[in-house]
């Protein structure tokens, strides 16, 4: 990297450091500075231009280091680049570890900012998204390609739902995995890396990880490193899926980075561009049509997943709906529901999915439409219980079917569930299997269902091409019916 | 308004002790007249006191240093990194030459650096030059072929 003695030659413009406000520098000279330009320090600290006024320029600090008063500052003449390899992968980078500002765009160095791609090169989303989570899968469908928040509470289990998700699409293989930790404590992205190396799934992961400590410049730049590296994957063909994890976080820190700078307070005291701040990001992801070489098209996509942190259930948040606004739907974490121990505690009847639908096969589209109907009706009637009323055989027997339906989408944190296997599980359920057995026998039998189904290699072959040859949910139950004195047998022989 | 004092002043150091002076005299104007008349007779350099005298005759003395202060603040500063401690006649000769063909309120900030081996490193209005000798030794080295012969 050339030296900032270089860099004042290459330019001829020199700036000298007038004041600091934590993490914005200003300072005057530089006349022919462009924003969004990398400086250097005479120190050798780094940061980018963030506005010019008269004879002023507000300088973002990019880097951990000291800047005195009258300390020099050179142009670069270049914008923030982040070298980018097959070496980021099983590492937990920093932003500054990957920054440059290399004098041509090669191959492995790419610009943080970019537009977003056109609709030119646009697809529909046509692929389902498996997240390994039952009650997604079934009820609230995604598809590669889709930009779905994820908003709850704090420690409503958010980031174990992006770890489940991780670990399905790692494991089924052909998807890279780029996720943002901006600002998470230290001991938490300690946690993240030590579960891909339990899960033997580091080489499919990278880690751009920010902390609470950092200067403001370092946070803000975080999710767009994570968009540019899955852009990089995304141009060699490779699917890629985006955790961000959070950006309400992001919008705290583009706020204290804003007010520094002068900028005048709106609402919440965040700045004016704060939903330009988050828009530009998150249309970077989607479905696309990319030339694959020998003028063929390849279908490749990014899905992203921001994560946004309510307080008390206030949906009506500025920076939540910003995000709503933006993303494809959304999976809503109920604090009353992770109070009363479900796992993971996503409600389906306030969570919403745009574009999922449309990825899923006729099967799986019937199955969640009689599902999400049944639950309605389920939810319903449960209320009407409070009454006391004396309740009909046939209700009886749809609270018993709920019940045990609900007990299907209790999912252990960080376990991750075929598609093919949650399908199974509630057809068992809806055919009428277990109908003697109360719910704690029932979660036994699903138990064994599960173990007989990872562990037996034709077993799941089987199934998975019952699913496959099913045209509709009637054919599959029906099949079903027939062979649930086989499927009983083999679980019985289960230890 | 374009004060006598700014013309006269060569360096930034004496731009700095200016400042110095017209802030205690600032300072003084709020305690006492008896205050002030000292400071200016006794603590500040006799021309600058001669030039106040005659500047601020008839006029407020608070507004008129208040303007002198905003002023200084304009002052265009030119930055020499000169590899040798100049001489005071030196100096004198660069900053008249300066006033005369660049600008007649500019002043003049030496800083030594012995690095550069010859030459000027020169800093105005955000421009760089960088005229010393080291650089024009490295850009030398750089093309020189060292091969064992």
């Amino acid at each position: 990297m050339d030296t900032f003695e270089n860099f004042l030659n290459k330019t001829g413009e020199i700036g000298y450091v007038k004041r600091i406000s934590s993490s914005i520098v200003f300072c005057d000279g530089l006349p022919g500075v462009k924003l969004l330009e990398v400086v250097v320090f005479e120190n050798g600290e780094i940061g980018q231009v963030f506005s010019t006024g008269d004879n002023v320029v507000e300088i973002i600090l990019l880097s951990r280091g000291y800047i005195r008063v009258g300390t020099k500052v050179a142009r670069t003449g270049h914008t923030l680049k982040i070298m980018i390899g097959d070496n980021l992968f099983g590492n937990v980078v920093s932003p500054p570890d990957i920054v440059t500002f290399e004098e041509e765009e090669t191959g492995s160095a790419r610009s943080i900012e970019s537009d977003p791609p056109g609709i030119d090169v646009r697809k529909n989303i046509s692929k389902p998204f498996e997240t390994g989570v039952t009650i997604v899968d079934l009820m609230l469908p995604l598809g590669m390609g889709q930009r779905e928040l994820i908003i709850g509470d704090r420690k409503t289990n958010k980031t174990q739902f992006i770890l489940q998700s991780i670990l399905t699409q790692a494991q089924k293989g052909g998807t890279v995995c780029v996720y943002a930790a901006i600002a998470k404590k230290r001991t938490d992205v300690i946690e993240f890396n030590k579960f891909l190396k339990e899960n033997k799934i580091e080489d499919k992961v990278i880690t751009i990880a920010s902390y609470p400590d950092d200067p403001s410049g370092i946070v803000y730049l975080t999710p767009y490193i994570a968009m540019t590296i899955a852009e990089y994957y995304r141009d060699k063909g490779y699917d890629v899926f985006v955790p961000l994890d959070d950006l309400t976080a992001h919008a705290k820190y583009y706020r204290e980075i804003s007010l520094l700078a002068g900028r005048f307070p709106g609402r919440n005291s965040y700045p004016g561009d704060i939903f330009y701040l988050h828009s530009r990001l998150l249309e970077r992801a989607g479905n696309f049509q990319i030339s694959s070489g020998k003028g063929k098209l390849a279908e490749v996509s990014i899905t992203c997943m921001p994560v946004a942190e309510m307080v008390m259930g206030d949906f009506s948040g500025y920076i939540q709906t910003n995000l709503m606004a933006m993303t494809d739907g959304h999976l809503y974490f109920d604090r009353d529901y992770f109070n009363q121990g479900k796992r993971p505690p996503i409600n389906p009847f306030l969570s919403v999915t745009r574009v999922g639908r449309q990825a899923q096969t006729p099967l799986l589209r019937e199955l969640s439409r009689k599902l999400t109907s049944f639950m309605v009706s389920y939810e319903k009637m449960k209320e009407f219980m409070h009454f006391g009323a004396e309740l009909s055989e046939e209700s009886q027997k749809m609270l018993m079917m709920g019940d045990k339906i609900t007990s299907i989408f209790d999912q252990a944190s960080v376990t991750s569930r075929p598609y093919a296997l949650s399908v199974f599980l509630y057809t068992a359920v809806w055919s009428g299997y277990w109908l003697e057995k109360d719910i704690n026998g029932l979660r036994l039998e699903l138990k064994k269902l599960t173990t007989l189904y990872l562990k037996n290699s034709d077993f799941r072959k089987q199934v998975n091409d019952l699913i496959t040859n099913s045209a509709s949910l009637s054919y599959l139950i029906e099949s079903m019916k027939s062979s649930q004195a086989n499927i009983l047998q083999l679980l019985s022989q289960l230890k | 308004m374009s004060s006598l004092l700014l013309s006269k002043l060569s360096t930034k150091d004496d731009l700095d002790i200016l400042k110095g002076e017209l802030e205690s005299l600032e300072g003084a104007i709020y305690q006492s007249k008896d205050k002030y008349n000292e400071i200016i007779r006794s603590d500040i350099r006799s021309w600058v006191s001669e030039i106040v005298h005659k500047e601020s005759a008839g006029k407020d003395v608070t507004k008129y240093i208040k303007e002198l202060k905003n002023e200084i603040e304009t002052v265009p500063v030119l930055s020499a990194c000169i590899g040798f401690e100049p001489s005071s006649s030196f100096i004198e000769s660069v900053s008249g030459w300066l006033k005369k063909n660049v600008d007649d309120k500019l002043v003049v900030d030496i800083v030594l650096n012995t690095m550069l081996l010859g030459g000027v490193q020169l800093s105005y209005a955000g421009k760089y030059l960088d005229l010393s000798l080291r650089k024009k030794i490295s850009k030398e080295l750089e093309n020189v072929n060292f091969s064992k012969s």
